[in-house]
């Protein structure tokens, strides 16, 4: 805790109030892009439902920051309306309250009088709410425009943290495209800000089934044990949509599965899976762990990335009933196209706890259910005591993270009756039932960790950057391959050569 | 970004005898298997929960189960005092909640008509039915007991009791009652308390604004009306033990509010001025150098069943 902070406690007789739930200091929040869709559906309801929980500051602002020609009434109605379609229950009274508090700022982000007049704007917002000098700046912007903003924040000397009142920034995925990219993004952000005042948002994070895994893994006595390659043979992580691209076909084409999800969902849901239990639960503490776990994996030669990865784009099909496009059919997408719409891949951590199991990672698009699941698959027991009938499968214990999120325990029990005759049988455990009520969004938590300064799920630029290695490491490697991608059709779990990823009599689950 | 509403199916409530309870109990989970044919069926309780109040207060208490139902699946003895017939009647029903394919059992409800003196016979009789290894939780949702005892015989079978004092005839008396039994170790949470969260937090935020040098002569009115005068106390109370401050209630506030209506709190040259005249409440403060823009709280955060789960939540 700062010192400042102690003093205000001190200072305020009733402040234990304010530290006994996660309560933010007051701050003014600058949302660049606020016109844009993230602003409407995500950040303005997930504020909401901050705001209604009783976990915003009293001294909070939201100024907007875009191009469009809109009044402070115009850019209200807007979020109110996003509020009432994507809002948790309850929340359009919270907006109402606090809808004077919400102000539009019209600039382009290349000018920099607009960043000017715009600290003018703070200083006053300051004064009026109570928001005491804090910043936090949130880019919800096409990537292409946080070089300009982050330059102009610098130049007009927002970003700096000064006497005890803060300046943040949130920044939105993808960071980069390459190493090379997302290298050049960071040093943008050094320029202006220290590692401490950057917030890059990986919204899987904020998943309360995400952080779970760091509670079942360092909560229980039980697992932990078993929790390495003496016991685990393979871990699957997958993140499967149903969907295909539509009209996000030029998008697409430019990123790919592996950028647009390997490289920061499975990575980040990988590195907590596989670290070593940190010290503390502290962001550094946390975050130094998650990173050794990518350093422990060894960028791939380019010769072996047809053996330890596949790729593939789906194909026409019959889904749920419907006839849909291939990939290469879509809107805005080439008909030569090389960009995969799946991709598996075999990863080895190599490290005392990991060597020789390996992670297969695996995401998709057009897949037959939309799914996110690691399953950690334990290896049979020495000696098979109970033979005969079907072969018995291996423990599975299944984290499933969308949806129906929850633990399972797959398991052998004896089928009742004089034979002796195992079956396989499930222990399921979820969190809606046990928990029930709405789960907020994980935007709601991200938002309030970053006014909190808490930036444990936050990714921090060294694992970018390692993750980044890593994926390079394989496109790299199929730029140079001599085989095109595989082909599936849309709605089944991927191309044949998938299975060959995996050795050993292992097989990928249907989730 | 909403879940939407989870699936709920209640079985019709099966009428039974005090000493067959568990034998209807054994049958409504059979049913529930086979009404939903071949689909896996799954008991989720996470706590014991009982539950007295008076037949009037009844629908309040069942609603407040389904909302703590939601968040916290239960087996709940529903204890329903009513002194205008000597008969006891007990029915059993579950309420399973559909998710991924599964039916999971979220709610085992026994409810069981009873005269006040009844309850004597209570937890001999509700003890053998409580699930094993689950925290128990007293919720007392209705007046304070002329005959403490069946209150305290209650309480000694649970390890957490949720009261609502705005339920009290005679707060000024019977909170103190309650509160002596909370100083012996009880394990006791106060809807009033729980329900005053917006405006403590309200307060704590104005003393944000604000230099409060301890020892400050400090003046505080609370306008409540009949209705929130528990309310009232339970925060005359905090603000005397923090600020030393003199309280003064004024109970001429709108009668149908479970909060108070205005806070008034005068240290030094500071003024705190809370007024909530519908959902919200405004905030003024006023310091001698500054007249800042008054902020705004929401003054509830949802019904009384969700201000019970979150005691049961926080116990
Ligand atoms: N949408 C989502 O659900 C989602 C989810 C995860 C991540 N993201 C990421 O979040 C970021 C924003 O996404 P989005 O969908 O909200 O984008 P969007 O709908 O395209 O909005 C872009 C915003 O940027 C503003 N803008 C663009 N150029 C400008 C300029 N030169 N000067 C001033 N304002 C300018 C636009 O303002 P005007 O319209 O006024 O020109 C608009 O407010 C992207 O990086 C995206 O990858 C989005």
């Amino acid at each position: 805790m700062s010192k400042t902070k102690d003093a205000a406690v001190h200072r305020n007789p009733l402040g234990d109030e304010l530290r006994g739930g996660r309560t933010a200091k007051p701050c003014a929040l600058v949302i660049f892009g606020a016109t844009g869709d993230l602003t409407k559906r995500k950040l303005v309801p997930s504020l909401m439902g901050l705001a209604k929980d009783g976990l915003l500051p009293s001294g909070f602002a939201v100024v907007g920051f875009a191009r469009r020609d809109w009044s402070d009434q115009m850019f209200r109605k807007e979020l109110a309306e996003g509020v009432e379609q994507f809002g948790r229950s309850d929340t359009v009274a919270a907006f109402e309250a606090l809808a004077d508090s919400f102000s539009f700022h019209q600039s382009d982000f290349g000018d920099a009088d607009g960043y000017a007049s715009l600290k003018q704007k703070l200083d006053q917002i300051d004064r009026q709410h109570g928001t005491a000098g804090n910043r936090l700046f949130y880019l919800a912007t096409p990537p292409s425009a946080y070089s300009s903003i982050l330059g102009h924040l610098a130049a007009a000397g927002l970003s700096k943290d000064n006497d005890g009142k803060f300046a943040r920034i949130i920044v939105e995925k993808p960071f980069g495209r390459d190493l090379d990219t997302a290298v050049a993004l960071n040093e943008q952000l050094r320029a202006g800000f220290h590692e401490r005042q950057v917030f890059r948002i990986d919204h899987y994070l904020g998943k309360e089934t995400v952080q779970n895994i760091l509670a079942l893994r360092f909560a229980n006595g039980i697992f932990e044990p078993l929790w390495n390659e003496k016991f685990v043979d393979h871990v699957q992580i997958t993140v499967a949509e149903s969907i295909g691209v539509g009209s996000r076909g030029g998008y697409f084409e430019e990123s790919g599965i592996i950028r647009d999800m390997i490289q920061n969902h499975l990575m980040q849901v990988l590195t907590l899976v596989a670290m070593e239990p940190p010290a503390t639960l502290s962001a550094d503490g946390v975050r130094d762990e998650k990173v050794k776990v990518l350093k422990a994996i060894r960028s791939f030669q380019p010769a072996d990335v047809d053996r330890e990865t596949v790729r593939a784009q789906y194909t026409g099909g019959s889904f749920g009933g419907e006839d849909v496009k291939g990939y290469r059919e879509e809107q805005g997408v080439p008909a030569n196209s090389t960009t995969e719409t799946y991709a598996a891949v075999r990863l080895q951590v190599e490290n005392w706890r990991w060597s020789g199991t390996p992670f297969y990672l695996r995401a998709g698009k057009r897949l037959p259910r939309r799914v996110t699941e690691v399953a950690i698959q334990f290896k049979q027991p020495p000696h098979l005591l109970f033979q005969g009938g079907r072969p018995l499968q291996s423990n599975v214990l299944l984290l499933r993270i969308q949806p129906d999120e929850g633990v399972a325990l797959r398991f052998g029990a004896k089928v009742p009756g004089p034979d002796v005759r195992i079956r396989d049988v499930r222990m399921d455990f979820r969190y809606g039932t046990a928990f029930g009520g709405e789960t907020a969004d994980a935007y709601e938590r991200l938002l309030l960790d970053a006014m909190l300064g808490d930036g444990t799920l936050f990714a921090r630029r060294d694992e970018v950057e390692e993750a980044w290695r890593i994926v390079d490491s394989i496109v790299g490697g199929w730029k140079q391959s001599r085989h095109r991608p595989e082909e599936y059709v849309a709605g089944t779990w991927g191309p044949e050569r998938a299975d060959a990823l995996l050795t050993a009599g292992r097989q990928w689950r249907k989730p | 970004m909403s879940n939407g509403a989870p699936t709920l199916c209640r079985t019709p409530p099966r009428a039974t005898s005090l000493p067959q309870i568990p034998d209807a109990l054994r049958a409504i989970w059979r049913s529930c298997t086979s009404e939903i044919g071949d689909a896996d069926v799954a008991r989720s309780l996470a706590i014991n929960f009982v539950g007295v109040a008076s037949a009037a207060e009844e629908a309040d208490l069942r609603q407040a189960v389904d909302r703590l139902q939601r968040r916290t699946p239960c087996r709940a003895f529903l204890l329903l005092l009513d002194d205008t017939t000597r008969a006891v009647t007990a029915e059993v029903s579950a309420t399973t909640r559909l998710s991924g394919g599964t039916h999971d059992i979220v709610l085992e409800e026994i409810t069981i008509r009873i005269p006040t003196a009844g309850l004597e016979r209570m937890p001999g009789l509700v003890r053998p039915m409580l699930v094993n290894d689950l925290p128990d939780h007293l919720f007392w949702a209705t007046g304070w007991p002329r005959n403490e005892r069946l209150f305290d015989d209650l309480a000694a079978l649970c390890e957490h009791v949720v009261v609502d004092t705005r339920r009290f005839r005679s707060p000024a008396v019977e909170i103190r009652h309650l509160d002596a039994r909370r100083q012996d170790g009880l394990a006791i949470t106060d809807l009033s308390w729980l329900r005053l969260r917006p405006w403590r937090r309200a307060l704590a935020e104005a003393f944000e604004r604000i230099e409060f040098a301890p020892g400050t002569a400090t003046d505080v009115q609370i306008r409540h009306g009949t209705g929130a005068l528990a309310a009232a106390m339970r925060l005359g109370e905090w603000l005397e033990t923090r600020l030393g401050a003199k309280v003064a209630l004024d109970g001429a506030g709108a009668v149908d509010r479970a909060c108070p209506n205005r806070v008034l709190l005068r240290c030094g040259d500071n003024e705190i001025d809370l007024q909530a005249p519908e959902n919200q409440i405004a905030v003024h403060v006023t310091t001698a150098a500054h007249c800042f823009l008054p902020f705004k709280v929401p003054t509830s955060r949802g019904t009384d069943g969700d201000l019970l789960a979150a005691a049961i939540d926080i116990a």
